[in-house]
């Protein structure tokens, strides 16, 4: 069991071009931790480089109190399960299992027993002795991550593993990943781009954009307390609105003004912004489920147009055009309809986040 | 989108023997097709094959003879009075030899190639290439020099690297094609799973891409076993391959075409027999990219 840290580790490429920065994470002792953010952001280069497959180009790596910087992945007793699966299509099942354990000159009767103890842990015992060209892609990521587990890996590295499989069969590949993490209890690290993913099975969660690390927290701690413009943004879905306006204040009330509305800030919110002296051009954000929805003028409400009206089923998805031109998409009862052009009036409820323009950090965490 | 009821009509007896007809038709003009193709290359392949057996007489009569009792002489003559079977062991020594030091060398550097971030990687790729595309005359010359000074002249050393100038080329070009077929995902696990480097690239990469080593060996084989220049100007007449021995046959007083004949297609046996043994080997080698995974 390990405890995994990340001390200042930047990775620089030929070029100078910079793929992670100054990352600093500690990853518990048999957590489940998410690297979450869009491609380019860096969160694979930070999986390899802890898997010892790309060189750090500076900071600190530690597997418990181990500095691992210049071991070799082999050295590090990592595992890794992979988006393409890169099992050894040579070999069938059983020999792909097997695999890391002949690497380690166990005996046969050691290797058989652990062998099948994994097949049947992920119930693909009827596929040892099969080839594994002919198998599903379902099947092909169960026998990587039955490779993984075999040897019983100090940590548990997963790159985007289930991306490649169809929606149905990812929603319950992440159900047996958290089901099989919890019986394991190894530490894991999983990188991935969907924030639905990362939301429903990790412990916590790094965002990541542009190489730098925006937020670790738990999923609702990123979610309710999003430290940057981009962290907002991105997990959430349908995602979090954004609107330019100005800070002000009159007889000690903050207030956020757009050429739409005019929000009177909560006395908690106002309360961190007393510090605040940075630019009053802010952009507000507010998720959509947090935005009410009716026909006539209530108080401190204020009008917007309909765009678009998207019934889901269990939901209603409405669109509508503020006068400063912005599109805020809402969450409304399922039942909800009304036509194009349409006034309708809208309150803002807390939380509402607000964003420096130029930083974009949450002025309200 | 409309749908023609005719479309589910049930196609009259008359059409049907017609549309058979014209698949017929098809299939025939195929045949021909290929067996003109294949008539095409064989012709100056069977031509040489019976001058062989043909006395010089029948050879340089002015009408075609058509039938005539095959004659042993020219090989006898070629091979074993001139001892010419030796250059077929030379062209041997000097195939396999600069073959297999281009797969050693060039089968790595492709890996190198398609895995590790150098510097300027892509020039340096395209600059090796540029050697293949070089004519061999232009290098002829100061090879000669360089053989000389190094008193590599007339020894197998001079056109075995010789021949890597252009096989090792080959070599590096296709097999890192062939790398970059097989994910990086691959090397990936096996070196966490347990392998270095280099046991990574021997025992989990290289298995992936036999076949493809197969055909690359195989064709260079071909190219160093046809080649003419290097084996005539940079070796003795102990060291010269078969193919560049040929014009030696060609004396003041006429060309000796029957020995000519003989030792081509005593030249060319080895190289047929090697294609035909490994056939499948060279197709799954060459359709590599349609079956990764």
């Amino acid at each position: 069991m390990t405890v995994l840290t990340l001390k200042n580790v930047w990775k620089i490429y030929e070029g100078n071009v910079i793929g992670v920065e100054d990352l600093s994470i500690r990853v518990e002792d048999g957590e489940l931790f998410a690297l979450l953010g869009p491609s380019g952001c860096g969160k694979s280069s930070t999986l390899r480089m802890i898997a010892g497959l790309e060189k750090i180009s500076k900071g600190e790596l530690w597997f418990d109190d181990v500095l691992v910087n210049d071991l070799e992945p082999r050295e590090r007793n990592v595992a890794m399960v992979f988006e393409n699966y890169a099992l050894y299509p040579y070999l069938s099942v059983y020999e792909n299992i097997a695999f890391p354990l002949r690497l380690r000159g166990m005996s046969q009767v050691e290797i058989d027993r652990k062998v099948r103890w994994a097949a049947e842990f992920l119930g693909i015992t009827d596929l040892l002795p099969m080839r594994v060209r002919g198998l599903s892609g379902g099947q092909m990521q169960a026998v990587g991550i039955g490779r993984a587990i075999v040897r019983q890996p100090a940590v548990l590295l997963m790159d985007e593993p289930i991306s490649h499989l169809e929606a149905r069969q990812r929603a319950r590949m992440r159900e047996e990943l958290v089901d099989l993490h919890s019986q394991l209890g190894t530490t894991t690290i999983y990188v991935t781009h969907d924030q639905v993913e990362a939301m429903a099975m990790a412990h916590r969660i790094a965002v990541m954009n542009l190489g730098k690390l925006q937020q670790v927290g738990t999923p609702k701690e990123v979610y309710n307390q999003p430290h940057t413009k981009f962290v907002g943004g991105f997990i959430g879905e349908p995602p979090m609105n954004f609107a330019n306006c100005e800070l002000s204040s009159e007889n000690g009330e903050f207030y956020v003004v757009s050429p739409s509305f005019k929000v009177k800030l909560s006395p908690q919110a106002a309360a961190k912004l007393e510090n605040y002296h940075g630019d009053a051009q802010v952009q507000l954000g507010i998720r959509p489920e947090n935005i009410s929805v009716s026909m006539t003028p209530t108080e401190s409400s204020f009008a917007a147009k309909v765009y678009v009206t998207e019934p889901q089923g269990d939901r209603t998805l409405l669109s509508v055009l503020l006068d400063s031109n912005e599109l805020f998409l809402i969450e409304v009862a399922p039942d909800f309809f009304a036509p194009p052009d349409e006034t309708v009036y809208l309150k803002f409820n807390e939380p509402i986040h607000l964003f420096d323009r130029v930083e974009e950090v949450n002025l309200l965490y | 989108m409309s749908v023609n009821a005719q479309t589910f009509a049930p196609i009259s007896s008359g059409r049907k023997a017609a549309i058979l007809r014209s698949r017929r038709l098809v299939t025939w003009l195929s045949y021909l097709l290929t067996a003109l193709l294949v008539a095409l290359f064989l012709f100056p392949w069977l031509w040489v094959l019976s001058l062989g057996f043909k006395t010089r007489a029948e050879i340089m009569s002015p009408n075609i003879v058509w039938f005539w009792t095959p004659t042993l002489n020219n090989y006898i003559e070629v091979l074993i009075n001139k001892g010419y079977w030796r250059l077929i062991i030379n062209s041997l020594i000097v195939a396999v030899s600069a073959v297999a030091l281009c797969i050693i060398i060039g089968v790595p550097t492709a890996y190198a190639f398609s895995r590790f971030p150098i510097p300027g990687k892509e020039s340096w790729f395209y600059m090796i290439l540029t050697f293949r595309m070089a004519p061999a005359v232009v290098l002829a010359l100061p090879l000669y020099v360089l053989f000389a000074r190094a008193k590599l002249l007339g020894t197998f050393g001079a056109p075995i690297l010789a021949h890597c100038t252009f096989t090792l080329p080959f070599v590096i070009w296709l097999m890192r094609s062939f790398f970059d077929d097989i994910p990086k995902e691959i090397d990936a696990a096996a070196m966490t799973d347990g392998y270095s480097r280099w046991e990574t690239f021997l025992y989990a990469v290289l298995p992936l891409v036999k076949s493809g080593i197969v055909a690359v060996a195989l064709f260079s084989i071909i190219f160093s076993w046809n080649e003419f220049l290097y084996g005539l100007i940079l070796t003795s007449d102990a060291t010269r391959p078969v193919a560049s021995q040929i014009p030696s046959l060609i004396r003041p007083h006429g060309t000796l075409w029957g020995e000519v004949c003989a030792l081509a297609t005593t030249a060319s046996l080895p190289v047929a027999f090697l294609i035909f043994a490994l056939q499948r080997q060279l197709v799954r080698g060459l359709s590599f990219g349609a079956i990764k995974g």
